[in-house]
């Protein structure tokens, strides 16, 4: 019996370890398929570095080869990319997590009624969801007292 | 009483000044050389390099960008401005991001939880594996149905990594904190990887910062923009 009870702790344990084991691999990612996909743009920002100044208009003229690299089909750029974090939150959650500064943005960004009443109605339900914690943490205090 | 007086702000020093050195140091400039170059999972490539300047008391985050074009990005309050020759090209409605970037989070010694402790994140389950410290954040339970958890990795006491997970736990985005450099005491990742993932398909962004300033005296101008007489 004291042998099984060992057996299955050991089990236990062994089941745990593995279940716990497994978040350090999600913090990694391919290096070298990262330098290959960088391999034109690293060239094209060593170009730039050598000639202070420059621009990507400057070398289109000039009939620069580096310079059609980044004709990109979508548009992508470093400026679309700091909205696009921002864009990627629904409206609800915008007013939920981030409070009244979540209602703004929707509104400001959007101008779209639906999608600003939702982030209002985040933004209720975070204020209801804190009153409720502060309310009971009150009343358990006072019940200490 | 006079004695009673001096014991009582020796007192006071003795246990707020080891406070206030346990709290981190708190800068208050930095600026940078940066190049931030995309490549998305559709082949699209972009390049864009200059200098960003970073004041976290104005809090208005200024790139000046020197390619593909000499432009200006400021973004102040929850406003983002496109400046192109001192006229506004594009006026965008944004959050304030200013405090969630890795610019006011390293100023204000906040890098290590990537400012998830000013949210309503609510930090779960911290698991040492390695040489990482993982914890979970997860959202509040009313957003839980949109939002996934973060699982954020600190290496040697700095930042190491960032995974964003949809509700239903698959990996969407990751961020990686590399080549920190240590500046008048300022730890300031040098280079961050970003890999986003939809569908199973991955998404490149790698950004690097170099010649990093802290807290320089000069160059007061760089750190603020006067946006209130731009007009489209």
């Amino acid at each position: 019996m004291k042998k099984l009870l060992i057996l299955a702790s050991m089990l236990i344990l062994i089941g745990v370890g593995k279940s716990m084991a497994g978040q350090a691999d999600l913090f990694s990612y391919d290096a070298v398929t990262i330098e290959n996909q960088m391999a034109q743009l690293d060239q094209l920002e060593g170009y730039v570095l050598d000639n202070p100044g420059i621009t990507l208009g400057q070398m289109a003229t000039d009939g620069n080869a580096l310079a059609s690299m980044v004709s990109d089909p979508n548009g992508i750029n470093g400026f679309n990319l700091i909205n696009e974090k921002v864009l990627g939150i629904p409206s609800f959650l915008w007013g939920c997590v981030f409070s009244w500064v979540g209602v703004l943005v929707v509104y400001l960004m959007g101008q779209d009624k639906a999608e600003t009443k939702s982030a209002i109605i985040g933004c209720v339900v975070g204020a209801v969801a804190y009153s409720a914690f502060y309310g009971v943490y009150y009343f358990a205090l006072s019940g200490l007292r | 009483m006079n004695f009673s007086h001096r014991s009582f702000t020796f007192l006071l020093l003795a246990i707020c000044l080891p406070l206030a050195i346990c709290k981190g140091q708190q800068y208050t400039r930095i600026h940078a050389d940066f190049s931030n170059k995309i490549k998305t999972a559709s082949g699209g490539q972009s390049l864009t390099m200059g200098q960003v300047f970073y004041d976290r008391n104005i809090k208005q985050l200024i790139y000046y960008v020197t390619f593909p074009e000499k432009e200006t990005w400021v973004t102040s309050d929850t406003v983002v401005y496109q400046i192109k020759d001192d006229k506004l090209i594009s006026k965008t409605a944004t959050f304030s991001m200013a405090e969630f970037t890795v610019f006011h989070l390293a100023l204000n010694s906040h890098l290590q939880d990537f400012g998830l402790k000013n949210t309503r994140y609510i930090a779960g389950d911290v698991q040492r594996e390695g040489d990482l410290v993982i914890t979970t954040w997860a959202p509040p339970e009313k957003a839980s149905e949109k939002l996934g958890n973060i699982l954020v990795s600190v290496k040697s006491k700095q930042l190491f990594g960032v995974i964003f997970q949809d509700p239903q736990g698959v990996i969407i985005r990751k961020q990686f904190f590399e080549d920190y450099q240590l500046i008048n005491g300022l730890a300031f990742p040098g280079k961050i990887i970003e890999i986003n993932i939809s569908n199973g398909i991955e998404s490149y962004q790698v950004t690097s910062y170099k010649n990093v300033v802290v807290d320089e005296m000069e160059n007061d101008s760089k750190y603020f923009y006067n946006t209130s007489g731009l007009r489209l």
